[in-house]
């Protein structure tokens, strides 16, 4: 049975005396370290390579979410931990390690001759044991001089100017794309999709106004500035779905909170409340105009008991439908105003009535809160959806400017809403649309006058407590406007009226003006 | 004997030496590693240089028999091997004895080996290689250590047999003699017209030749400078493996195995001079010149643009890495 090489060269070590194993030993530790720093330079140079080339290909086709700098650092630490592997693996083959020492500390292959004769690789000779002694001579007086370093790899110039230009590149190059190439479409997808959230930004900030939402106010101009962010020329794709990701948690997490705190003020006991509950529903704002509605009986009731009866019955229905649906205070609060007026205390009903309201209204405000963040994270993630396809958009997608859907009727985009299609839309514009009471200036809080009546607007200013005090309305008649029709004329037959009939039962509509609804369809009806 | 012993030999013969010839050490130090390797040498160089003198102080430094040979166009192979003739005993009866050569030497001058026939050359073939001749089918083995030194002149050709292939190959090495510089010429002139010519001492018999030549053949080499020995050689050639550029342009036919041989038992000469007992590249390096610049043949090509053959083997050493690269 023979010993292979590397086996007689392992037992060589024996054979060889201590001073020219220990060089050797050494040596091989270098020779480990000098490979190593060998695939380090080679794998940054591979890395800065290939990051180069990403950013290249990211001209010509849009190439992802990985940016270059990415590929760049991942790169480099694969070569690095390989580099190290390597390092801390020195080879048991002594003889590279011999040739090396032989040429690095000019020893005339003394070592490495020597370790041939002790692996018997040459034939046994009478100036063996010399060979030898004259080996470990020549190994101490190597020892005692300047210890072997490894040499700086060959490629490391080239390997630093590829870092440095892939660097480079990847904060220089990204957004700049070629024309006519899928990058340039991705490219104008991203600044479309820039201009659409900028654009819903300000029906969100609108909306939020309007429906006393702080969180969807504080979160609009970030919609907004990633907007603008995104309608900027040197904008790469994975740098534009990084922003939206980012603001997109931002808002999940408002919207997290918020739900805490809704699930607290609906069900402080239940630990999970059901999912539909975090929806505004329309059962809430019914409830919340019929307790306005009761609130204002209350405050003109003469003691009749019918009526009385007739408000314990609204009252006791109240309380029955809201159950599960309504916060337990709420309810509580409503029975409390039964108990009152029951007991004939009609200001003590009224009072509970109003707590309850507020705490609906409060609830209210917060659904609508969470609902507009909701929207603008569908919003962002309808965005980040296509700016991940790219492509070039189609012609469905909306954009300010260009072919738009013709505007609802009005009232149109309210029954959108109450049945489920949530748009993102704000509510029309009018009077006091988001204004607090007491607060702002009265212009800002009127708004511009409406276009739709060919009248001079008449100003009124309501003082007071909001639900509280006597409701006025103004009736303000006048010939339309002229100006284009926004839908083409249709019949208005009694099925119109009847759908009219039915939405305004369901809306949010005080009861004085369900007669002017009312009877403005029933003229339309009659010109027919 | 011992390394140090050798090397003290070798630098008390090339010192001794030195009494007689004026400069030329590079050319005393690769005579003498022939001389201890085992080989012959052929000395080029044109006349009047020296060549002869230094042959003959050789010979007077060592304790060996010297014999000259003139090679001249009608020399014969007898003339240079022997003969036999017919002799008369004390009885009247005739027999045929055996009249040797000068080649019966230990230290054989073969003065302007060019000038005799290629037959004539040839006859040296069996005692160069073999070191014995065979004269009327009888084997005679020449003394040890044989030495052989031919001298040619390389400018003038006319009337010259340019020595074979498988001649040439033979040399250990191939010396050139080039023109003393000023210095060493004046020196030559003082030694040389003066009242008394320099004399020299014998520091070495052939038993300390043999004693040193077969301690050069102890030491040791490692594999991977054998591979490179094997790996020089073979880009002398013009095809194959690790052909060197010029070889590949220059060069009809390559160095022989006997190459090799040569460059490698020279190494082991310059290794012990070095002090060491190993072969290094350093050492084959300085041989390789004079060991191989005769075995390179050189194709029409080389011949037109007077290609040197010392530029080729400088080119070879030059594309023929010392070892697989090792990173440090």
């Amino acid at each position: 049975m023979t010993a292979t090489p590397a086996a007689a060269l392992r037992s060589a070590a024996t054979g060889l005396p201590p001073e020219v194993r220990g060089l050797l030993g050494r040596t091989a530790r270098t020779i480990a370290w000098g490979a190593a720093l060998h695939w380090i330079v080679r794998g940054v140079l591979v890395a800065a390579v290939a990051s180069l080339g990403w950013t290249a290909l990211g001209t010509i086709i849009p190439v992802g979410i990985v940016s270059p700098l990415l590929v760049l650092v991942a790169g480099g630490l694969l070569a690095l931990l390989l580099g190290i592997m390597r390092g801390l693996a020195p080879s048991s083959d002594l003889m590279p390690a011999a040739c090396v020492a032989d040429t690095e500390f000019r020893l005339h292959e003394r070592l490495s001759t020597a370790v041939d004769l002790a692996a018997g690789r040459i034939p046994p000779t009478g100036l063996g044991g010399v060979l030898l002694r004259d080996a470990a001579q020549a190994a101490r007086t190597a020892a005692a001089g300047a210890p072997l370093r490894p040499h700086a790899p060959a490629g490391i110039r080239w390997a630093l100017a590829a870092a440095i230009a892939a660097v480079a590149a990847a904060l220089l190059v990204p957004g700049l794309t070629i024309p006519a190439t899928p990058a340039r479409d991705t490219a104008v997808r991203i600044r479309r999709e820039g201009r659409r959230l900028e654009q819903f930004s300000r029906q969100l900030e609108q909306r939020a106004r309007a429906e006393r939402a702080p969180q969807a106010r504080r979160s609009a101009p970030k919609v907004r500035a990633l907007g603008q962010r995104l309608q900027q020329q040197r904008m790469a794709r994975s740098e534009a779905l990084a922003r939206i990701a980012t603001l997109e948690r931002e808002l999940e997490q408002a919207r997290r909170q918020l739900g805490q705190r809704i699930a607290e003020t609906i069900s402080p006991n239940t630990p999970s409340p059901p999912e539909s509950l975090f929806r505004p529903s329309t059962a809430l704002d019914q409830t919340i105009r019929q307790l306005r509605d009761l609130a204002a009986r209350l405050g003109q009731m003469q003691n009749a008991a019918g009526e009385q009866q007739d408000l314990l019955e609204q009252l006791a229905g109240l309380a029955q439908a809201g159950e599960g649906q309504l916060p337990a205070e709420a309810r509580r609060q409503i029975d409390e105003a039964r108990r009152q007026i029951g007991r004939g205390d009609v200001g003590r009903g009224r009072e509970a009535i109003n707590i309850a309201m507020d705490d609906l209204q409060a609830l209210s405000a917060m659904l609508a809160d969470e609902s507009a963040l909701r929207l603008a994270e569908r919003e962002l993630d309808r965005s980040a959806t296509r700016i991940g396809q790219g492509g070039t958009p189609s012609g469905d997608e909306a954009e300010p400017g260009e072919a738009q859907p013709a505007r609802p009727a009005p009232g149109e985009r309210r029954l959108r809403e109450q049945e489920g299609e949530l748009t993102g839309a704000p509510p029309p514009e009018g009077p006091n649309e988001g204004s607090q009471p007491g607060q702002g200036r009265l212009g800002e809080k009127l708004g511009p006058s409406t276009p739709r009546l060919q009248t001079p607007e008449q100003r009124t200013r309501v003082r007071g407590r909001e639900g509280q005090g006597q409701l006025q309305t103004t009736e303000l008649l006048g010939p339309g406007r002229r100006q284009p029709a926004r839908l083409p004329e249709g019949t208005v037959g009694p099925a119109v009226v009847r759908r009219a009939d039915e939405h305004m039962t369901r809306l949010r509509i005080p009861a004085d003006l369900r007669r002017v609804v009312r009877r403005y369809f029933e003229l339309l009806a009659g010109r027919r | 004997m011992e390394p140090e012993a050798f090397r003290r030999t070798f630098l008390r013969l090339k010192t001794e030496m030195q009494k007689v010839i004026v400069g030329y050490e590079a050319l005393l130090d690769e005579v003498l590693t022939a001389l201890v390797a085992g080989g012959h040498v052929l000395l080029e160089g044109v006349p009047g240089l020296g060549k002869t003198l230094l042959v003959k102080t050789l010979a007077q430094v060592l304790d060996l028999h010297y014999s000259r040979i003139q090679f001249t166009p009608d020399l014969m192979p007898a003339d240079i091997i022997g003969t036999n003739v017919v002799m008369q005993d004390e009885q009247g009866r005739r027999f045929f004895e055996f009249q040797r050569g000068p080649i019966f030497s230990q230290i054989v001058l073969a003065d302007e080996i060019n000038r005799a026939t290629p037959k004539t050359q040839s006859a040296l073939l069996e005692a160069m290689q073999e070191h014995a001749v065979t004269a009327a089918g009888v084997h005679y083995t020449l003394e040890e250590p044989f030495f052989v030194l031919a001298t040619q002149n390389p400018i003038e050709m006319e009337g010259t047999y340019p020595l074979p292939e498988a001649q040439v190959d033979r040399f250990l090495f191939k010396l050139r003699v080039p023109f003393p510089p000023l210095a060493d010429l004046i020196t030559i002139m003082d030694r040389t017209t003066g009242p008394a010519l320099p004399a020299t001492e014998q520091v070495a018999s052939g038993e300390s030749v043999r004693a040193m030549q077969a301690l050069a053949r102890e030491v040791a080499v490692a594999t991977h400078v054998k591979d490179y020995v094997a790996r020089v050689i073979r880009a002398t050639h013009p095809d194959g493996e690790g052909s060197a550029s010029l070889a590949r342009r220059f060069v009809r036919y390559g160095a022989s195995p006997r190459g090799a041989q040569a460059l490698l038992l020279a190494a082991k000469v310059r290794a012990l001079l070095a002090g060491r007992v190993n072969v290094g590249f350093e050492d084959l390096q300085r041989v390789s010149l004079p060991a191989l610049r005769h075995r390179i043949i050189l194709n029409f090509e080389g011949e037109a643009e007077g290609t040197d053959p010392d530029e080729i083997i400088r080119n070879v050493l030059e594309e023929t890495p010392q070892l697989p690269r090792v990173r440090t």
